[in-house]
């Protein structure tokens, strides 16, 4: 036997990479839920974690109000602007709204089985993680407040992600930027076509989400609005995701794929809205599978 | 009762690593660059040249772990990292006299190592789908300017915890 298996160092470093492949095998397989010690570990992080982050929110926020100060007078003159539409749209929606209950009672439909029905949480962002290859945030919110694993994530300007992992008090969200995850949310397009589909992937390098195998007759234009369909029985339906930013046949010229501009800000998240469906859950696919 | 103030020291800077640092980030202020901190692995570093080499790889162990834990999901990748890097630079570092521009050194070159090798096993996984020259300008580079910044600013403040638990 030579030398060279007398080495403990080099058994050492063996032993140790074969225990990361192992750990990374283990890590990656998919589970139902994180085992008792990981969520102690991420509650007891999370609790500290709000200690240092809570104060930094503060002065950003501070900060943000300053830099806002400046345009306040361009801002003032657009939102004028939307009020005046505010208030026709406003009296078109209590008509539409009117209208709607009646026909619903003319069909005795009971409006309290709503199968699409949701609940929201507001949840706090209280970390991030910091190398830029792991898109994901943790929120202050979990089991004890009602978060269940694939619930929707969003802000208040659109659809941001989906909850991966909750622990008791803390959860873990897994952003749409996540260059992992297939991001499989199924859309509707907001057209006079109501086109449907699949948001597959996301494409870091221009920063757009990939809605693919559309058909290639399928009407859609740029500027077209995409929201979640709510029939991939995960996300619930109507969240905004973003606008069509253009609109190609794919490499075989067999379907068409389009490029969609999330509206969320991905770069400066202190709340989040957690949204869950209520009423219906069955076994869809949609945004879990890696 | 000597341990735990290093315990302390690394767990605020773990915190500030995914806290402070995401708030304030250079994305937060419009620029598409990534600077990630490797805090720990800084401290590390000090604490095996100016305190002792087995405590600090016995830290790298734990924090990397727990790393791995809070802010990534694959368990694993920074604690075998940040222990391996460490290991080596400071088994290099023992043969030099040990002044701030050599402990810099030592840290730019930890950081840039960790980075990559970071990077590489992400790459592996399908985590990391950056090409590797956009990598080295929005990420390798503005990694190595905040981390020598912080190893800088932390230099005395760490020498002097070092010294005083030694004694």
């Amino acid at each position: 036997m030579p030398p060279f298996f007398f080495n403990k160092k080099l058994i050492l470093l063996l032993t140790s990479l074969i225990l990361l492949v192992a750990l990374i095998g283990f890590s990656l397989k998919e589970r139902k839920q994180l085992s008792w010690p990981e969520q102690i570990i991420h509650d007891t992080s999370g609790w500290l974690q709000v200690v240092f982050n809570r104060p930094a929110q503060y002065i950003m926020g501070f900060v943000e109000n300053v830099e806002d100060v400046k345009n306040v007078y361009e801002e003032n003159k657009v939102l004028k602007k939307h009020l005046q539409d505010y208030a026709s749209l406003g009296a078109k929606y209590g008509d539409l709204q009117q209208r709607y209950t009646s026909l619903e009672k003319q069909l005795h439909i009971n409006s309290e089985t709503d199968v699409l029905a949701s609940k929201s949480h507001i949840a706090l962002v209280i970390s991030r993680s910091f190398d830029g290859w792991n898109q994901q945030l943790t929120i202050d919110k979990g089991r004890q407040q009602g978060i269940k694993k694939n619930d929707a994530v969003v802000t208040a300007d659109g659809f941001i992600g989906k909850i991966k992992n909750v622990s008791q008090f803390t959860s873990t969200v897994a952003l749409i930027t996540n260059q992992k995850s297939n991001n499989q949310i199924s859309v509707k397009v907001i057209n006079k076509a109501g086109t449907n589909g699949l948001i597959e992937s996301y494409d870091s390098n221009k920063n757009v989400l990939l809605l693919e195998k559309l058909r290639v007759n399928s009407k859609l234009k740029k500027g077209d609005k995409v929201v979640t369909s709510g029939i991939g029985c995960v996300y619930p339906a109507g969240l905004y995701i973003g606008k069509v930013k253009s609109v190609a046949t794919d490499r075989y010229g067999l379907s068409k794929v389009a490029e969609i501009k999330p509206a969320a800000n991905f770069d400066n998240l202190d709340y989040v809205d957690v949204v869950g469906r209520q009423a219906l859950t069955c076994n869809g696919s949609e945004g879990d599978s890696r | 009762m000597k341990q735990l103030q290093l315990f302390i020291v690394l767990l605020v800077l773990f915190l500030l690593q995914g806290t402070v640092f995401q708030v304030f980030s250079l994305r937060s202020f419009g620029y598409d660059l990534v600077a990630s901190p490797y805090f720990i692995l800084i401290a590390v570093l000090m604490i095996g040249f100016f305190y002792s080499k087995t405590v600090a790889l016995y830290y790298a162990v734990v924090f990397g772990f727990l790393i791995d834990l809070v802010y990534t999901d694959v368990w694993g990748v920074y604690a075998f990292c940040i222990t391996l890097t460490s290991y080596i630079l400071l088994l290099i570092g023992k043969h030099f006299n040990i002044h701030i521009i050599v402990v810099l050194l030592v840290a730019i070159i930890a950081t840039f190592l960790v980075d990559l090798e970071v990077y590489g096993i992400y790459t592996l996984l399908g985590i990391a789908k950056q090409n590797f020259i956009a990598y080295i300008h929005q990420h390798l580079v503005p990694t190595l300017i905040l981390n020598s910044g912080f190893t800088v600013i932390c230099f005395y403040p760490l020498r002097a915890l070092c010294e005083r638990l030694k004694r």
